[in-house]
């Protein structure tokens, strides 16, 4: 049995323009310790996924169907009390701006001891040892004294690491993270994923990494899920996606990466832009945009196995020569 | 040939604004701490008419305040930035029609409440570059350069998406007709496939109209796409230029080649393991940069005189140079 199994999710916004399906009909697995590549643009329902597996989705979001199982408990429709006491200790979020998540006007010891606290009683020399265990784990340079700091005392990536040894401080099984190094810079972002890299192997946690950037998931997941207007369009071994995409807009996504061209060439571009989730094409959501459409696109394509490759597409790429 | 940008020796500072009680405090004498950020120490640059120099470097190495001193949008503490021998900035203000600037975020750049039409308009009518009865066709003209239907001049800025808008945005920079674009991480708030269009349009802009560009990006590899030459910039200074390509395949300087080892790279073969060779600590405060060379702290290569001498920008091989004592580093 996997850890994770979402299943036909469907999360939608009720706006006054109307009904946006930001996740619609997604269905994937994460085993236990297993580090799962998420990917898309902006608007492609990454993030909305992430947050309907943790239940934090707000009003006029409301997660309208599927299920939600982690180890064979079902999350959706499960009373806000046992999603608390879930939170934190066995399923954890950490976000692109950790200053969401930092309290500015608390320590981070205080901080720390209100999130084990949470989940049952503990003694502050205990709370204290626990903390500085997990800030020494993201490496964070005298955790003992730097424990004692506010949150604007530390640098960007420096907070990212507070906010990642928080996710920590239960050892959940699974933890979400969207777009974590984004708004890091380069140096810092290498850092931090060398570092994601040995937390999981060393605490067997499982990771879901939300990111518009395949070369850091390629970095850091076995496996990848490419989201396209709220659905998964494409699913496998990290590696072999990228190799070899199935689904067109996968394709145009990794061709249009300047590290694919010759310096100054032309870059192969996708025409157009996302479409709106308000207004939604029929059939096929990259129909719009896509080389490949025929008629046959006019209809939904449903999801394709093929052993450990998916797509959602009538007329995919080729698949690999062995 | 002579360069069409010329930045000699510029240093920026930003002292910050003294409350009331600080300027009694240090008008009876008590020494107060200035915290000044010296965002640019020294810097000179050059850029020849139709090339492209990208500019890179990580969050507060200055890039983006030598990209407004180049515009002429701030005035430098010391030294001068000029365009065709012409200074920028004179007496504190903007004097050359040449340069115009692009900025990252085409949703604040643009004036909501403003018709595209007229945004792009209002710098050529202002300057006497077109005439008030031609500004249409001239709008239609640039829209269409930029890859817009040219009926787009009469909606506004929010009708657009983010791709569209740094379309307008690139539209009104181009209708002042400068010879040096300045663009400041211009696709950075674009979805990655957007992108990839934007790069296009400047690689084309570039060819039809011989634009001399600046191009600021944190993003390694977009830069190694458009440039011509890198400048690679370092908590305030240019740690490295020269030719763009044997900048990534041989850098001179080590936070150059650190930089390179940083930026995650796709994994094609199954079960690959790329390991990153991660600079270590953080970019020290521009309140007080170390002594020496800025890098020594974090150079895996660092010796003594690396702390107590400032390493100068000096050629280490044809057209590349170097501001470090090592260079060329094996």
């Amino acid at each position: 049995m996997s850890l994770l199994e979402v299943r036909d999710l469907q999360t939608h916004f009720f706006t006054r323009a109307g009904v946006v399906k930001a996740v619609d009909d997604v269905s994937f697995d994460v085993a236990a310790g297993e580090v799962i590549g998420l990917v898309g643009e902006s608007g492609s329902g990454k993030s909305v996924t992430g947050l309907s597996i943790l239940g934090l989705v707000d009003s006029p979001g409301r997660i309208v169907a599927g299920s939600v199982k982690l180890a064979g408990q079902e999350l959706v429709g499960l009373a806000p009390a046992k999603l608390r006491a879930l939170r934190g200790q066995r399923l954890a979020m950490v976000f692109q701006d950790p200053m969401s998540v930092l309290n500015p006007v608390l320590t981070i010891a205080t901080q720390m001891r209100l999130a084990l606290e949470a989940h049952g009683r503990v003694s502050n020399e205990a709370a204290r040892a626990r903390s500085i265990d997990a800030l020494t784990a993201v490496r964070i340079p005298d955790a003992a004294q730097r424990l004692d700091a506010y949150p604007h005392q530390f640098s960007g990536g420096m907070r990212q690491r507070v906010a990642i040894a928080i996710a920590l401080l239960h050892r959940p099984a699974l933890i979400v993270c969207d777009e974590p190094t984004t708004a890091l810079d380069v140096s810092i972002q290498a850092q931090i994923l060398t570092e994601m890299r040995g937390l999981v192997r060393h605490l067997g946690m499982a990771l879901i990494w939300i990111s518009h950037d395949l070369a850091t998931v390629s970095s850091l997941a076995s496996r990848i899920l490419v989201m396209y207007a709220g659905r998964i369009i494409e699913e496998g071994p990290t590696a072999a996606v990228l190799r070899s995409p199935r689904h067109p807009y996968s394709r145009g996504l990794l061709q249009s990466l300047p590290s694919r061209a010759e310096p100054g060439q032309d870059l192969a571009q996708i025409p157009g832009s996302t479409p709106s989730l308000l207004r939604l094409p029929e059939g096929c959501s990259f129909r719009p945009r896509c080389s490949e459409k025929t008629d046959a696109c006019l209809r939904m394509p449903e999801i394709e196995r093929h052993g450990a490759r998916a797509f959602r597409c009538h007329h995919p790429h080729a698949a690999e020569v062995p | 040939m002579s360069a069409l940008v010329e930045v000699r020796d510029v240093s920026r500072q930003f002292a910050p604004r003294l409350s009331l009680g600080e300027k009694i405090a240090a008008a009876l004498g008590s020494a107060i701490e200035m915290r000044t950020v010296h965002a640019l120490d020294r810097v000179s640059l050059a850029i020849d008419p139709g090339e492209v120099v990208g500019l890179v470097g990580e969050s507060g190495c200055g890039k983006s305040t030598l990209g407004r001193v180049i515009a002429g949008i701030l005035q430098p503490t010391s030294g001068t930035a000029s365009i065709a021998g012409e200074p920028v900035m004179t007496g504190g203000r903007k004097r050359t029609k040449r340069v115009q600037m692009v900025f990252q975020d085409p949703f604040a750049s643009l004036d909501p409440r403003m018709r595209v039409g007229r945004a792009i308009a209002e710098g050529p009518l202002a300057h006497g570059i077109v005439g008030r009865n031609d500004a249409g066709s001239y709008v239609a003209k640039w829209l269409d350069a930029v890859g817009l239907d040219p009926d787009f001049a009469s909606r506004f800025p929010h009708q657009f998406s983010g791709g569209q808008r740094q379309r307008i945005a690139i539209a009104r920079a181009l209708a002042m007709q400068p010879d040096v674009l300045v663009c400041d991480e211009p696709v950075a708030s674009l979805d990655v496939s957007i992108q990839a269009q934007i790069i296009n349009l400047f690689l084309k802009l570039r060819r039809e109209l011989g634009l001399t560009m600046l191009f600021i990006s944190h993003d390694l590899g977009l830069v190694r796409h458009i440039a011509d030459r890198i400048a690679i910039m370092y908590l305030g200074r240019i740690v490295e230029s020269g030719d763009a390509r044997r900048a990534y395949t041989n850098p001179l300087h080590p936070y150059t080649r650190a930089l390179l080892d940083s930026v995650p790279k796709l994994v094609l073969a199954d079960g690959e393991i790329v390991s990153f060779k991660a600079i270590h600590g953080e970019l020290p405060s521009a309140l007080s940069p170390p002594s020496g060379c800025h890098f020594h702290l974090r150079c895996p290569h660092a010796v003594d005189l690396c702390r107590s001498k400032v390493p100068q920008l000096r050629e280490i091989e044809a057209a590349r140079r170097a501001a470090c004592h090592l260079a060329p580093i094996g």
